[in-house]
C-alpha cells in the first residue's frame, strides 16, 4: 500500500509539470501585454522597455519557463506578482488557509448531507420524502453557483438581513459561501448515492441479512452502505475537485480573500506569475484529492486492498521460487 | 405511475423556468438606466448631493458603530499593495496612499484650484526655473523631518515608474537644493513646461526609509510604510481590508480630523458591496454604478447621501487616421453627424454622464463652450455621398474593452452608423488584449478617457492620446497644426497663452471632425447618516480627509 502511495506521489510530478507547461504556454501566447496594462495609456518607450527587462519578459519562452521551473523546484519560488511586486508564494500563503477552510467546510457538508439525503431517499423510495429530495437535487444540480450566490445575497442579506453578504469576521460570514459551494455537489452526490443504494438494496445478501433478523438500520449501515460506496467515492472525488475550482466564483461573489479571488485578479490584470502559481496550487490539491480517493477505495473495499498487498506477496514468492543454478 | 411521472416532470419544468426568469432579472448593480439626476453646475464644480427619499417599503440603514470614530469604506479597487510614490499599478487603493503620503500640491475640493500642500511658497523665476520652499516642521511618521532631498528622491521615482513623460521634463542634473537651506530647491526644466505645477501633486516618500529598505517586495512596503500623512497603516489583511489609524503626532495637528480610524474593505462583487452599504456594514461606498445611483435615488436606502460629481473628463471617440476612409474629412463629418451622442452616452453610462460641449471638461479653467454636432442622419448621408461613397462601401472595426458601458456604447455606434450605410464590426476583448490591439493600431475607433478622471484638470492629459507621440496609433494625430497647438499649451507657463493654445486645439478638432466628444463623465459615491458631510477630490484618488462625523 505504501509503495502504491509513493508511486502515486511520484506520478504527480510529471502531471504538475505538464499542467505548468500548458498554463505557461497559454499565458505566453494569449493576446494582451501585461506591461502595457500596468503602465496605462501614457508612458514613455524607455519606461516600457525598462519594465519589460525588469520582469524578464524579453527572454525567450523556454528560458523563462526553465527559470520558473528551476525556481519552483529548488526554492519553491513562484515568482513575483507583476502588479504588486510581492512574492507569489507569500500572496498564496496569506490566502490559502481561507480557501482550504472553505473547501473543507464545503466538502464536509457535501459528503454528510449528500450521502444522508441519498440514503434516506433510497430507503424511502417512492415516498413524498424521496420525491422532494429528488426534485431538490435536480434543482440544485442545475443551478450555476454564481447565480446561487447572488440570489442568496439578495434574499438572505439584502431582504431578510439574516446573514452578511461578504467578509469573514464571524461564523455567520461563512454560511452562505459554504452553502453555495456545497449545494451543487450535494445534489450530484445525493443522486449517485440513491442510485447506488437502490442497486445494492435489491441484492440477495441484503435479503439474507434481513432474513437473519437484523435491524433495518444495521442492514443499511453495515451491509448496504459499504457496498454502495465505491461509485459514490468516485463521484465524491470528482466533486471535491470541482469544489476547489468552484471556489474561484464563490470567493469572487462573497469577496473572500482566498486563492480563487487571487486567481481572478491575476487573470484580469494579466499577472502571469499569479495565474501560474494559483494553478500549481489548485492542480496539486486536485492530485492530492484523487490520491486520497484512491486510498479511500482500499479501505472501503477489502478486495481492492488485498489486490495491493497480494501483488506484493506474489512478487516475493516469485523471487523465492526461482531455482538456484 | 405514469401519471405521477408526468406530474413530476411538469412541476420540475415549472421550477426550472421560474429559476431562469428569476435569474435573468439581474441584480441591483447590473442593469443601467437613465435617470433624472441633475448633474452639478459645471461652472461651480461643486458636487450635487441628494437625500434619498424614504418610502414605506425601504430598508432602513442601521447606523453601524454609532458613537465610534471609525469609518468603513467599501471599494472595488485593490486595497492592499505596495505603498510607493509614483506607482499606480503596484499601489493599493488610493485611500491608503492618499492617507499615508502627502503631496507637494493638491486640488482644493471646493474651488477646484491647485493649491500648495507641503509647499510654503513657490515661484517661476524664469520660464524653466521653479523655486519651491517646503514648509518647516513636516515630519514623517518615523520622526524624521522632510527636506528637499526627499522631494527630489520621490520625483525621480516617478520618472522611473511609468508616467515618466511629465517628470522627465525636469533636468535633474541641473536642478539643485540650496546648500544653506535644506527646505528650498530649484527645479530646472529642459524647456518651459506649462503643466509644471498641476503635475507636482506627487507623493513624497522618505529617502532615508527607502534606502534602509531596498527590497521593495518586503513586508514593510506593504504593511508599515512611512509617510508624512495624517494616517498610518494599523492592520493589513491581504485581499480583504486595510486599517488606517490617525497619527497623534501628525505634524499638521490631528485635532482637525474627526475620523480616528478607516477600515477600507475590498470587494470583488458590486452586489455584495451595495448590500453591505444597505446593511450598514460600510459607511461609505465608492464608485457607484449607474444602477446603484438609480437605486439610491429611488430611496432603497434610507438616510444615505448620494454625491454625484464631475470626473473632470470627456469621453472622446478617436478615429484612426491611418484608415483610408477615415482620412477623408467628409467621411469623418458624416460619422460626426450620424451619431446621437446624447443617446449613446445614456446607453453606455446611464445617468453618470452629461452632454460634452468641448474636448475639455467643463470644470477646466481653460474650457470653452462648443455647440457640437447635431444628430442629423440625413446630412450625414449627404456627406458620405459627397465623399463619393455609397451605403455599404465602408466597413470599419471597433475593438472595445469588455467594460459593459463601453461595449454598449460601441454597439449603439454600430447601430447609428448602420443607419447611414457604414458597416461597423464591434469586437469586445478584455483590457489587456484590447490594449494590445490599440498598440498595433488594429482598431478604427478608440473610445478614450483618462483612466480615473483628470484630477489635475490639466488639458495635456485630455489630449495625451491624440498627440503625435502617443502610444496608440489608432488615436494619435500627426497633423502639424494640431500638434503645434498642443506643444504651445505644454511649453508655456503663461496661463493665458496656454488657454489660447488649448482652445485652438479644441477648435481644430471640432473643425476637422477628429476625436468626437461623446459625453462628460460623472462619478458617484454615497455615505450613510454616521457622516455629517464629506467631500472627495475624486473617487479614484480618494483623499478621505474632509469628513465630518455626525454628532
Amino acid at each position: 500500500m505504501l509503495k502504491y502511495v509513493v508511486k502515486r506521489l511520484l506520478i504527480m510530478i510529471p502531471i504538475m509539470l505538464g499542467v505548468l507547461l500548458i498554463v505557461f504556454t497559454i499565458s505566453y501566447f494569449t493576446p494582451g501585454d501585461p506591461v502595457a496594462t500596468m503602465l496605462g495609456t501614457n508612458y514613455t518607450e524607455e519606461a516600457y522597455n525598462a519594465k519589460i527587462a525588469e520582469l524578464g519578459l524579453d527572454r525567450p519562452f523556454l528560458v523563462q519557463f526553465a527559470d520558473y521551473v528551476v525556481g519552483l523546484v529548488t526554492r519553491f519560488d513562484l515568482g513575483k506578482s507583476y502588479m504588486t511586486g510581492r512574492p507569489v508564494s507569500s500572496l498564496i500563503a496569506d490566502r490559502i488557509w481561507i480557501t482550504i477552510k472553505l473547501g473543507l467546510l464545503g466538502s464536509a457538508i457535501t459528503i454528510i448531507f449528500g450521502m444522508l439525503a441519498g440514503i434516506v431517499s433510497a430507503v424511502k423510495q417512492y415516498s413524498a420524502l424521496d420525491y422532494t429530495v429528488t426534485t431538490m437535487s435536480v434543482f440544485f444540480a442545475s443551478m450555476p453557483s454564481f447565480w446561487m450566490g447572488l440570489m442568496c445575497i439578495i434574499i438572505f442579506s439584502q431582504t431578510l438581513h439574516w446573514l452578511p453578504a461578504s467578509g469573514l469576521d464571524t461564523w455567520k460570514h461563512w454560511i452562505l459561501p459554504v452553502l453555495c459551494l456545497g449545494l451543487q455537489p450535494i445534489a450530484v452526490i445525493t443522486r449517485m448515492t440513491r442510485s447506488s443504494m437502490l442497486e445494492v438494496i435489491r441484492m440477495d445478501y441484503i435479503r439474507t441479512a434481513r432474513a437473519k433478523g437484523l435491524e433495518e438500520k444495521v442492514v443499511i449501515r453495515r451491509h448496504a452502505l459499504k457496498n454502495a460506496l465505491i461509485p459514490v467515492i468516485t463521484i465524491i472525488g470528482m466533486q471535491l475537485s470541482m469544489i476547489m475550482g468552484g471556489s474561484v466564483i464563490i470567493e469572487t461573489i462573497f469577496s473572500f480573500p482566498g486563492i480563487g479571488n487571487l486567481m481572478m485578479q491575476g487573470i484580469n490584470n494579466r499577472d502571469y506569475p499569479i495565474i501560474q502559481g494559483t494553478v500549481v496550487i489548485i492542480t496539486l490539491s486536485v492530485c492530492v484529492i484523487n490520491l486520497l480517493v484512491d486510498i479511500a477505495y482500499a479501505y472501503a473495499d477489502p478486495r481492492i486492498k488485498a489486490q495491493y498487498t497480494q501483488d506484493g506477496k506474489r512478487k516475493q514468492k516469485q523471487v523465492v521460487a526461482e531455482p538456484v543454478s | 405511475m405514469k401519471k405521477y411521472n408526468q406530474i413530476i416532470a411538469c412541476v420540475l419544468a415549472m421550477i426550472m423556468m421560474l429559476a431562469v426568469f428569476t435569474g435573468c432579472g439581474g441584480s441591483a448593480s447590473d442593469s443601467s438606466s437613465a435617470s433624472s439626476t441633475e448633474p452639478n453646475t459645471p461652472a461651480s464644480s461643486t458636487a450635487h448631493e441628494s437625500e434619498s427619499v424614504p418610502s414605506s417599503d425601504t430598508q432602513s440603514t442601521p447606523a453601524a458603530n454609532t458613537g465610534s470614530k471609525s469609518v468603513s469604506v467599501g471599494t472595488m479597487d485593490l486595497v492592499t499593495g505596495q505603498f510607493t510614490a509614483g506607482g499606480t499599478s503596484n499601489s493599493p487603493s488610493s485611500i491608503g496612499v492618499e492617507s499615508v503620503f502627502e503631496t507637494l500640491f493638491e486640488m482644493d475640493t471646493k474651488t477646484g484650484e491647485t493649491v500648495p500642500k507641503l509647499v510654503k511658497d513657490y515661484e517661476w523665476e524664469d520660464d524653466i526655473t521653479l523655486r519651491i520652499t517646503l514648509k518647516d516642521g513636516i515630519y514623517f511618521s518615523d520622526g524624521t523631518q522632510m527636506t528637499a532631498e526627499d522631494v527630489f528622491f520621490s520625483l525621480q521615482r516617478y520618472v522611473s515608474s511609468m508616467i515618466g513623460s511629465y517628470y522627465a521634463a525636469i533636468d535633474y542634473d541641473k536642478s539643485y537644493i540650496l546648500p544653506d537651506d535644506p527646505l528650498t530647491f530649484y527645479l530646472i526644466y529642459s524647456e518651459p513646461f506649462g503643466p509644471g505645477i498641476s503635475m507636482l501633486d506627487i507623493h513624497v516618500m522618505s529617502k532615508a526609509w527607502v534606502e534602509a529598505h531596498p527590497d521593495e517586495g518586503a513586508d514593510e512596503w506593504f504593511n508599515a510604510p512611512v509617510g508624512s500623512g495624517p494616517y498610518e497603516v494599523a492592520e493589513v489583511v491581504n485581499g480583504s481590508y486595510i486599517k488606517l489609524k490617525l497619527r497623534e503626532d501628525y505634524w499638521g495637528g490631528s485635532d482637525q480630523f474627526d475620523v480616528e480610524e478607516f477600515i477600507v474593505r475590498q470587494y470583488s462583487d458590486s452586489t455584495a458591496m451595495f448590500v453591505d452599504f444597505q446593511n450598514g456594514v460600510i459607511d461609505v461606498i465608492l464608485k457607484l454604478s449607474s444602477a446603484d445611483v438609480d437605486a439610491l435615488e429611488s430611496g432603497t436606502v434610507q438616510d444615505a447621501t448620494l454625491v454625484v460629481q464631475p470626473q473632470n473628463d470627456v469621453g472622446l471617440l478617436c478615429l484612426n487616421e491611418n484608415n483610408e476612409y477615415l482620412q477623408n474629412p467628409k467621411v469623418r463629418e458624416a460619422i460626426a453627424y450620424a451619431l446621437d451622442m446624447d443617446a449613446i452616452s445614456k446607453i453606455g453610462n446611464g445617468n453618470l454622464c452629461t452632454e460634452a460641449t468641448s474636448h475639455m471638461s467643463s470644470t477646466f479653467s481653460m474650457y470653452t463652450h462648443h455647440d457640437g454636432y447635431d444628430y442629423n442622419p440625413e446630412y450625414a448621408k449627404q456627406c458620405l455621398d459627397e465623399a463619393g461613397y455609397a451605403p455599404g462601401d465602408i466597413n470599419l472595426l471597433f475593438v472595445s474593452d469588455s467594460e459593459v458601458a463601453n461595449v454598449r456604447a460601441a454597439e449603439a455606434i454600430q447601430g447609428y452608423l448602420g443607419d447611414i450605410g457604414i458597416g461597423l464590426e464591434v469586437q469586445s476583448l478584455d483590457m489587456a488584449a484590447t490594449i494590445q490591439v490599440y498598440l498595433t493600431g488594429g482598431s478604427d475607433f478608440f473610445l478614450f478617457h483618462v483612466t480615473g478622471g483628470n484630477m489635475q484638470r490639466e488639458p495635456v492629459q485630455s489630449f495625451a492620446t491624440l498627440q503625435v507621440d502617443a502610444p496608440f496609433p489608432c488615436s494619435r494625430l500627426t497633423d502639424d497644426t494640431f500638434n503645434s497647438y498642443i506643444n504651445a499649451g505644454m511649453s508655456n507657463i503663461d496661463e493665458e497663452v496656454r488657454a489660447e493654445a488649448y482652445q485652438a486645439a479644441d477648435d481644430w478638432l471640432y473643425e476637422n471632425f477628429h476625436a468626437l466628444p461623446v459625453c462628460e463623465y460623472l462619478e458617484a459615491y454615497a455615505y450613510n447618516s454616521r457622516i455629517e458631510s464629506m467631500s472627495l477630490q475624486s473617487t479614484v484618488r480618494a483623499k478621505m480627509l474632509d469628513i465630518k462625523l455626525a454628532k
